[in-house]
Order: C-alpha cells, then sequence, then structure tokens
C-alpha cells in the first residue's frame, strides 16, 4: 500500500459464479446487493465499505470467475482488477478468495492461482453448514497448512464467522508473503492435469467424505426438472402460475394502495380549494405518479418470484431445458437467463449477457432482450387488459384477464427468439458455442436476502415514479390545462385545444391507422422516455371527478369514451388489442437504449446498435399493432368493450 | 453501483472459437484404443476423460472446469445432454459438446 491510500483497505472478493460471494459481501458491508443462484448474476463492479477497528475498509465485489484466464467479459472484468490492469481502480490490498465447501475441489482451481500471485490473501470457506448435508468435513487446519494461507469459515448468510472474517482480512497486509509454487507445465491440457492433481492431493489430506449409497436427492430431482419431456413442460407450467399469481394475489394489495391514494385524494379535495393548485396535485401529480405506483405489488412480487427462481437454483436448471429450444435460432442456455430477466428489466439484463463469451451471440441476445415484456409494461398491460379482456373465469381456476397477461409475455417472448433467430442469420451470423454451465447446488431462498433484492428493485420503480413520471406528469398536466380555452368550456373541450391536444393532433395521423385518437397518441408519445408514463399520462388525462389512481375507474373511462363529437366508442375491442400488441414490442426506455449504447461498444457503434435495436422494434410495433387491428374488425371486433 | 471504466472495447473481441479440422475417430477405431463418446456412457457410469476433441476455447472452458484429460468424472444423466459429476459438482453439457468428449469407461 503506498502513500494516503493506506488510510483505507482495500478488499476484493473473488470466487468461482455461485459461491455464496455476494452474500459474504452484504454480510461484510451491510449494504444489499443483488445476490442470486445463477453464474454471473454480478455483472457490475460494486462496492461498499465497513469499519474494523478503527481502520476503514473498503470492499469489491468481483463478477464470478471459474479461472484467471475466463474470456467472458465480466471475468475479464475481475481479471483485469486481480492484474491491477482496471481503470481507475487501484490494486486490491487484500484478496479475499471465496470458495463454496460444498464445491471445494473445484473451486480450488481458481484459489491456487491466486495464491500464486504472492498477494495478501485470505481463503474463505463458505457454506460450511452444508457440509454435514452433504456428508463432507474439512480439516481447516490442515487446509491452512496445506495452502499456506489463513482460512476463515463461514456461513455468510446468518453471518456466521464474519467477525473472524473481518480480522483476517485487517491482518492479512502485515503476513509475510507465501506465494504458492505450483510445477508449470507449457501446455493448457497439462496445467489444468497438473493444477488438479495438486488440488486432489491437498482434497486427500483434508478433506473426508462419506461413501453414498444411490444417488443423491439433488440428482433425483434433476432428472425431472433436466428432463427432455418434462422438464420444459414444469418451466411453462411454473410460469404460466406465476403470471396467474401476480393478478390474483397482487390485485387485493393493488386494492389497498388504491384505497388509501383515493383518501389521500378525498383529503386534497377537503383541504384545497378548487383551481388550478387542486387540479395540479390532485388530476397531474396523484393521478399521474398514482397510477403507477398501485402496480409495485404486482412489480414486487414479479422480482420476488424472479428471485426465488435465482436463489433456489432453478434457474440455471431453466437454462439448460431451454438450451434446445435456444441452438436452432442461434441462441444457446446461457442467453436465456438475460431473456429471462428482461421480464424484470432490460437494464439489467442486458447486463447480464456479459456472461456470455461469444460477441454475436451476445450482441444477439442485447438486441432482443427489450421484447421481453419488463415489469414496466405491466402497468400497460394491466391498464389496457382492465378495459378491453372480460374477467370471465376459465376452467374454475385461470381468467381471460391472467390469460391475456400471458398471452403478452408469450408473445414478447416468441417475437424476442424469432428475432434473435434473425439477427443470427444475417448481420449477426457465426457458429453458436457449446452449452458448458454448472448446476448449483439447490438451496432454499434466504427470506431476508430475497426481500432485500425485491425491496431493491421496488425502490428503483418508486425512485422513477418519483423522478421522471413526477416530472412528466406535472409536464403533462400544465400543457394539457395551457393555453386555456377563452370563456367556460368542457374538460374534452379546454384538453383538446390546449398544447397536449395540439401535440395529440400532430401525431394522430399516425396513431389513427391503429383504430386509435388523438389522445392515446399523446400517451404514446409521452411514454417514450419510460413507458409506464402512458398509464400515467391517461390518468392525468382521464383524471376528471374520479381518482386518476384507480385502475377500475380509468379502465372503465376508456371503455366508455367516445369519439369526439359522436356517440361512437372511441377505443373498440380491436383498437385496444392492438395498442396492447404495439406496447408488446416498443422500446420505450430511455435507460434500455442508454445501457444499450454503452454496452455494444460506447462512441457511435454503440449509438448504431442502439438505434437499430429502437428502429426495428418501432416498425415492429406499428406494424403488429395495425395487423391485430384490422384482424380485429374483420372479426367482429370493431365494438366497445 | 458503477461500471468500470472504458474496458467495454474489449468485451467485443471473442470470436475465437476455432474450427476442429483434425476427424473425429469412427466407432471401431475407438472401440480398438477402448475409447467411446461421453455420450455413449449411462447413467451412473464413471470414466476417464482421455481426448477433448472440440475447438480449443470450449476445451480450455471444459479443463477450467474439471474436465481435463486425465480426470475421472461420473455421469449423472445423459438423456437430456449431460449431466457430469465433476469433482462433486453438478457440470451440464450439451449434447454437442458432449459428443466431443472421448473417455475411457471405468473398471466396474
Amino acid at each position: 500500500m503506498e502513500g494516503s491510500a493506506r488510510a483505507t483497505l482495500r478488499v476484493a472478493l473473488i470466487g468461482n459464479p455461485n459461491c455464496g460471494k455476494s452474500t459474504l459481501f452484504n454480510a461484510l458491508t451491510g449494504r444489499n446487493q443483488k445476490v442470486a443462484n445463477f453464474p454471473g448474476v454480478t455483472v457490475e463492479r460494486v462496492e461498499g465499505t465497513y469499519v474494523h477497528e478503527g481502520t476503514a475498509v473498503s470492499v469489491l465485489d468481483l463478477p464470478g470467475t471459474y479461472s484467471l484466464a475466463g474470456d467472458a467479459p465480466d471475468e475479464m472484468i475481475a481479471l483485469d482488477v486481480v492484474h491491477g490492469r482496471a481503470p481507475g481502480v487501484q490494486m486490491p490490498d487484500v484478496f479475499a478468495v471465496v470458495l463454496d465447501a460444498e464445491n471445494i475441489e473445484r473451486n480450488l482451481y481458481l484459489a491456487t492461482q491466486v495464491l500464486e500471485l504472492g498477494r495478501p490473501t485470505v481463503i474463505v470457506l463458505n457454506r460450511v453448514d452444508r457440509l454435514p448435508a452433504a456428508g463432507m468435513s474439512v480439516d481447516v487446519v490442515e487446509l491452512i497448512h496445506a495452502l499456506g494461507a489463513v482460512v476463515v469459515p463461514t456461513v455468510a448468510t446468518v453471518q456466521e464467522g464474519i467477525g473472524r472474517l473481518r480480522h483476517a482480512i485487517a491482518r492479512a497486509p502485515d503476513l509475510p508473503p507465501t506465494p504458492l509454487r505450483l510445477r508449470r507445465p507449457s501446455g493448457a491440457q497439462d496445467a489444468a492435469a497438473r493444477r488438479y492433481e495438486w488440488i486432489a492431493d491437498v482434497m486427500a489430506r483434508t478433506v473426508s467424505r462419506t461413501v453414498r449409497s444411490g444417488p443423491r436427492l439433488s440428482d433425483r430431482v434433476d432428472a425431472v426438472l433436466l428432463h427432455r419431456v418434462w422438464g420444459p413442460l414444469i418451466f411453462l407450467g411454473v410460469m404460466a402460475l406465476a403470471f396467474q399469481a401476480l393478478f390474483t394475489i397482487a390485485g387485493p394489495l393493488a386494492a389497498l394502495l388504491q384505497s388509501a391514494l383515493g383518501g389521500v385524494a378525498a383529503a386534497g379535495r377537503s383541504v384545497l380549494p378548487a383551481g388550478d393548485l387542486r387540479s395540479l396535485v390532485l388530476d397531474g401529480v396523484l393521478g399521474g405518479v398514482g397510477s403507477v405506483i398501485v402496480f409495485v405489488p404486482q412489480i414486487a412480487l414479479l422480482f420476488l418470484f424472479i428471485g426465488v427462481l435465482e436463489d433456489s437454483g432453478y434457474l440455471s436448471r431453466a437454462a439448460f431445458v431451454m438450451d434446445r429450444f435456444m441452438r436452432p435460432l442461434g441462441l444457446h442456455g446461457k442467453s436465456f437467463i438475460p431473456l429471462l430477466s428482461g421480464y424484470a428489466c432490460a437494464v439489467p439484463a442486458i447486463l447480464a449477457t456479459r456472461t456470455i463469451p461469444q460477441t454475436r451471440e451476445r450482441l444477439a441476445t442485447i438486441m432482443v432482450v427489450p421484447l421481453m415484456s419488463c415489469s414496466a409494461r405491466l402497468p400497460v398491460y394491466a391498464l389496457l387488459i382492465a378495459a378491453f379482456v372480460p374477467a370471465t373465469t376459465v376452467g374454475g381456476v385461470f381468467t381471460l384477464q391472467g390469460i391475456a397477461l400471458l398471452g403478452m409475455y408469450l408473445l414478447g417472448t416468441g417475437a424476442a427468439l424469432v428475432s434473435a433467430a434473425v439477427f443470427r442469420r444475417t448481420i449477426l451470423r457465426s457458429a453458436t458455442r457449446a452449452l458448458i454451465i454448472e448446476m448449483p447446488s439447490y438451496a432454499m431462498p434466504t427470506p431476508r436476502v430475497l426481500a432485500a433484492a425485491v425491496w431493491q428493485r421496488v425502490a428503483v420503480f418508486l425512485r422513477r415514479a418519483g423522478t421522471v413520471i413526477f416530472a412528466i406528469s406535472v409536464l403533462l398536466w400544465a400543457m394539457g390545462h395551457y393555453p386555456r380555452a377563452a370563456g367556460p368550456a368542457t374538460a374534452d373541450a379546454q384538453l383538446a385545444q390546449s398544447t397536449l391536444g395540439r401535440v395529440g393532433h400532430a401525431v394522430e395521423p399516425v396513431v389513427r391507422p391503429l383504430g386509435l385518437d388523438w389522445k392515446i397518441g399523446v400517451a404514446m408519445v409521452a411514454s417514450f422516455a419510460a413507458r409506464e408514463v402512458f398509464v400515467s399520462t391517461m390518468g392525468t388525462m382521464y383524471a376528471g371527478a374520479e381518482n386518476g389512481s384507480d385502475r377500475e375507474a380509468l379502465a372503465k373511462r376508456l371503455r366508455n369514451a367516445r369519439a369526439d363529437g359522436s356517440a361512437r366508442p372511441a377505443y373498440t375491442v380491436a383498437a385496444g388489442m392492438g395498442l396492447l400488441v404495439f406496447y408488446v414490442f416498443a422500446l420505450m426506455c430511455t435507460s434500455t437504449v442508454a445501457v444499450t449504447i454503452r454496452e455494444t461498444g460506447s462512441g457511435w457503434r454503440g449509438v448504431g446498435w442502439a438505434a437499430l435495436q429502437f428502429g426495428y422494434m418501432l416498425a415492429l410495433a406499428w406494424g403488429a399493432g395495425f395487423v391485430v387491428y384490422r384482424v380485429g374488425l374483420a372479426i367482429g371486433l370493431g365494438v366497445a368493450a | 453501483m458503477t461500471a468500470f471504466g472504458d474496458g467495454r472495447a474489449e468485451i467485443l473481441r471473442n470470436d475465437t472459437a476455432k474450427p476442429v479440422t483434425v476427424p473425429m475417430p469412427t466407432d471401431a477405431e475407438l472401440g480398438a484404443l477402448g475409447l467411446r463418446l461421453l455420450t455413449a456412457c449411462l447413467s451412473g457410469d464413471r470414466a476417464t476423460v482421455r481426448c477433448l476433441h472440440c475447438p480449443s476455447v470450449e476445451a480450455d472452458r471444459l479443463r477450467v472446469l474439471g474436465v481435463y484429460e486425465g480426470a475421472c468424472v461420473g455421469v449423472v444423466d445423459r438423456r437430456n445432454g449431460v449431466l457430469l459429476d465433476v469433482c462433486g459438482s453438478r457440470l451440464a453439457l450439451d449434447a454437442a459438446v458432449a459428443d466431443a468428449i472421448l473417455v475411457e469407461p471405468a473398471a466396474a
């Protein structure tokens, strides 16, 4: 350590994917970071700090890597730090190599490579609580002798051993360096064999295993979950139930929120005098922001569902099962995880593509990830489905609305897969790499860790609601109220001649072929920044006497809306279906555009990929919306819902 | 959460998978050597890896993960690709890469 940097001790956590490294990071620093049970989840540089005996310790959580020679983008980030090449990152003072105790033999491969560097290193033997069930025991003292490094057993999920680990990290720079010396054969083939032979020798001295009779329980579970027929069917069943749960479980919670917001609106009406201020607060802010906030229960459930899949170890199995279906499209199983993450949010999903080593496969995945229906689309789907799809029960368990929601997700998924196939057969053509994927041990998700992950994502959503959507809601309110109509005017007449109305009328020729009017045009234009703004805009425009945050009330107003100056319905079922499909395909999210630019090469190259992504999705959205509307008219859906 | 500097240019450098030019031995040739394809093993079999007949980038990945020449692996399941027991860990391989691994069955 040099100069003033000595004031803070810099520690880098390094380990195989899925060794519990991120949970350990949280246990050390108290910071909530996304923790998952899939290789490669830590795709960003994440730092946290703690103070130990008066010394500030900065902890860097590196992406998981199997060796110091990885070639996936996320692995290269870890390697750059280890070799002191990462821009803007100082060489860590201490490396804490995290081993999954249950998979110690394979995890030691990376540990021996780090120990060879001769830097202060602490070996963290994590998840030691799982050893008895695995029929294993580790002689920690003998392991310390064999590796020539401090070894600290921990159970990060329950904070066990964290105090000892902090102490060991603080002492590590003062211990004499004892680099591991393995004989170095010339070829990669011999090097791996020699290293594993050395590890096998260490294992023989330090690890004892009870002889098992018959297959492991996890193997018996895998025999079903990875089955050629049952595997995909189980996966589909899990997804169907999850999406139905989004409606049935989240519904009452959303109703509670709506009721609370209704109470706030009533209180506002009694306190604020009639006029522009009341209209701004109730129609603009509460109607706009509130209409998005009521979807928090559904979004929390969606993230909870994906978190359970990740942390239980099922997601890797799903990736393997889906590999068979992805390969004909030019993708492999590793692309499946970012695609599935895209159901939650395209931004982390695009970052998660860094686990895909092959450039063209990675680019193809990035290009189609935003077609997966993210949580921001959920408010749009929920509003339009509530407005245009009846809540008829089907088969005793499902409703038409639940099936429609599943249909939107399947449509987005199907479009993503087909688009990927097109990209991989045209501008991103290359051979598809083989799928070689570790199956993590099954684990019961930790409620505390899950809750932290869900809260982290919900907080991001709420922050967006409180900033971007708030600002747009206020702006839209102002645009809808000014300039004022001369003399007394109905709300519709005022809106029609306002700035918002003029913008809407300007874009009407583009949306008219989809059976939509200028009001929807306004909402569509406004939602180019963030698609959930569509709902808040509709909430602002249709607020009126009712509480704009009430989805049912808003849906009812859409159903009952009349075309300007006539008794015809403003929105037919066919137009509603077309609009739903438009939002399945359209890329309306500035964050996604920004991350695409960054992840596809920055500069003009990145801008080019992002422009292509935005353009093809918009064309697809308009085209599909038009086709659905015309087909809807042809089959008699040109009527009010 | 912050991203790492500008190292992303390197992300786009990895189209390095080279084709394997040496032809795969025939079944008769494999039999004469006492070898078989990994996909020809049955669930529950154990075998020693003898040759990784795949592009170097995949072979290196396999070696790092414990499937190196000389490694003893167990076949847990082979109905959908191959699920291997490697050093106590479970490693799933798609059928194509499993077909490129030549093994010597362990004596029963």
